[in-house]
């Protein structure tokens, strides 16, 4: 399987160099400290927002407001955990928030067909990938909330499921359990025939 | 960054990030500051309005509520909520046993 990881390593990242100065009083520090957290992690949470919430916009206003969260409450950043782990477990929370409330629209809700889902996707003139990545995402964008999350960060991340458990609050078993009942329906959209 | 089928306007990126910088300016300036201790004694004032009409209110019907004497008396004072949490849902819906379970009934 080819990687699609978008979030960042957690080694590369453990103890950025521009971790400290986010909260340092000079402004230019900080300033600089903006930059270095913008150039690791501005696409990465974008990206992740987008293959959760499939729609530009969205993922545009979900990734703006994990920054601004992160910038809010980097002062309660304990290093107790790495700065990524704290990191996605914001977006982890924004994305659950911005799922649960889209929920009224007519392809995420729960009579919706992958059918649905599939033409939201063709329509969408900012999404360019074969017919078979389509069916993936479309299938993908059917799943419930949890189930999509633990879907992408294993499938396409490639992250533990200790390391998802860290970041959902959830246990191993219950990740695992949902990640098989989620590659179970992907699996029975992506081989259905045309 | 891997290739990604989801693509983004040009110069979203550089756009988004200037957005940003702006609000955590504009959340960090003194008038917002101000504007938020003005908002936060207003919002106290109104918190602690709104709890004692509410104190008040409590007192009055724990006053006029009569012991129950049977159920249906009871299940009118505390109508049972059937709203059900998103993670329980979700829980039951992975429970996969209950799932077969309940197909095979139906």
């Amino acid at each position: 399987m080819m990687s699609k990881k978008i979030i960042p390593d957690h080694n590369a990242f453990e103890q950025p160099d521009w971790l400290d100065g986010m909260t340092d009083s000079n402004p230019h520090i900080r300033s600089q400290s903006f930059e270095g957290f913008m150039n690791a992690w501005q696409k990465p949470i974008y990206f992740y927002m987008r293959r959760l919430l499939m729609n530009h916009q969205d993922a545009d206003d979900a990734s703006q407001e994990v920054i601004i969260q992160v910038f809010k409450s980097i002062d309660s950043f304990q290093k107790k955990s790495t700065f990524s782990t704290w990191l996605i477990t914001i977006a982890y929370r924004k994305a659950m928030d911005a799922m649960r409330k889209r929920k009224t629209h007519a392809w995420t809700s729960l009579d919706a067909t992958n059918q649905a889902a599939l033409s939201h996707l063709n329509e969408d003139a900012l999404f360019d990938a074969d017919e078979a990545e389509r069916r993936l995402h479309s299938a993908i964008a059917n799943l419930p909330p949890r189930q999509r999350q633990v879907f992408i960060l294993r499938y396409f991340d490639e992250l533990s499921f200790r390391e998802i458990a860290a970041i959902s609050g959830k246990t191993e078993g219950a990740l695992k359990a949902s990640f098989h009942h989620a590659v179970k329906k992907v699996r029975a959209t992506v081989v259905l025939p045309r | 960054m891997p290739p990604s089928p989801f693509n983004v306007p040009e110069g979203f990126f550089d756009a988004q990030r200037q957005r940003i910088l702006e609000r955590l300016k504009e959340d960090s300036t003194p008038s917002s500051r101000l504007n938020q201790t003005h908002r936060g004694s207003w919002m106290r004032a109104a918190a602690f309005w709104i709890g004692l009409t509410g104190v008040v209110i409590a007192l009055q019907q724990w006053n006029a509520a009569t012991p129950c004497q049977s159920y249906s008396c009871l299940l009118k004072q505390h109508e049972p909520s059937l709203a059900i949490p998103d993670d329980m849902l979700e829980d039951w819906l992975e429970d996969g046993t209950l799932f077969d379970i309940l197909l095979e009934e139906v």
